[in-house]
């Protein structure tokens, strides 16, 4: 019993901050889920894919609910089938389908470096 | 519009390598295509809930969810999200920018320097896959 409320609170507390996040500034939220999964459950005996993969199936619906509130708020642009969502829906199932055949490390490395750049970007 | 889409197909890739995309659609079309930062994020979402939508359905056939933890995550985050999308609508935009690049820079910073963790994680897996191949053999 001790041992599950260990990790129910910070769990919830996760939830709660990645959820604000999500809202606030529409992106973000996965990572602390990730980080969050790792520090309260057992990472030694979970293969790490899981904690990714369900922070993706939390996110999902956290963002349709963001998107629900952005959408009441008026700030919602309608997006173009042909320019966004097909080339989301194409890209998101092709890069899930290379996973397994790709080493990832050096693309990481090349993601945060141009996530960084972006953000000094919008900051400047 | 080609622009627009190779980039989306781009990110969308990288989104579903689970390498993921962290907003970079944001930046383009903040920067690039002069879109409010909020409508931005807004699309953000949209691009995310297709990309990601179509990852998880692969996904989840390799790796399955762990269930527990999503009854806990989720209805907080739900929560989490009310609060910040009221939040987001009363920053000023030029804020609402400033909070999104500063994100983005700790994102980066933490993706550049957390990379041992993850080689760590990605050899302790390799091993526990090992030991339960030779677990199943004997």
């Amino acid at each position: 019993m001790k041992k599950a409320c260990k990790r129910i609170l910070p769990l919830l507390g996760v939830g709660l901050l990645a959820g604000f996040i999500n809202g606030l500034l529409g992106a973000g939220g996965g990572i602390l889920i990730v980080l969050g999964l790792r520090r309260c459950l057992d990472s030694e005996r979970i293969n790490e894919r899981r904690f990714y993969t369900t922070a993706l199936g939390v996110m999902l619906p956290l963002s349709a609910f963001s998107v629900w509130q952005y959408a009441k708020a008026g700030h919602l642009a309608p997006l173009s089938l042909g320019q966004f969502i097909l080339p989301a829906l194409i890209g998101g199932a092709a890069g899930a389908l290379l996973l397994p055949h790709l080493k990832t490390a050096l693309l990481n490395r090349i993601f945060a470096g141009m996530v960084l750049i972006s953000g000094v970007l919008l900051v400047m | 519009m080609l622009l627009d889409v190779l980039i989306t197909l781009l990110i969308a890739i990288l989104s579903g390598l689970g390498v993921g995309s962290a907003g970079l659609l944001v930046t383009f079309l903040v920067l690039v295509r002069e879109v409010p930062q909020i409508t931005a994020q807004s699309s953000n979402l949209v691009f995310f809930l297709f990309s990601s939508g179509a990852a998880l359905l692969i996904h989840m056939f390799r790796t399955p969810l762990l269930g527990k933890s999503l009854l806990l995550l989720i209805p907080a985050g739900l929560f989490g999200s009310i609060l910040g999308v009221s939040l987001a609508g009363m920053l000023p935009e030029a804020l609402l920018r400033q909070l999104f690049g500063a994100l983005l820079i700790l994102l980066g910073i933490f993706g550049l320097l957390s990379k041992k963790q993850e080689k760590n994680a990605r050899s302790g897996n390799a091993n526990k896959e090992k030991k339960q191949e030779k677990r199943k053999k004997s």
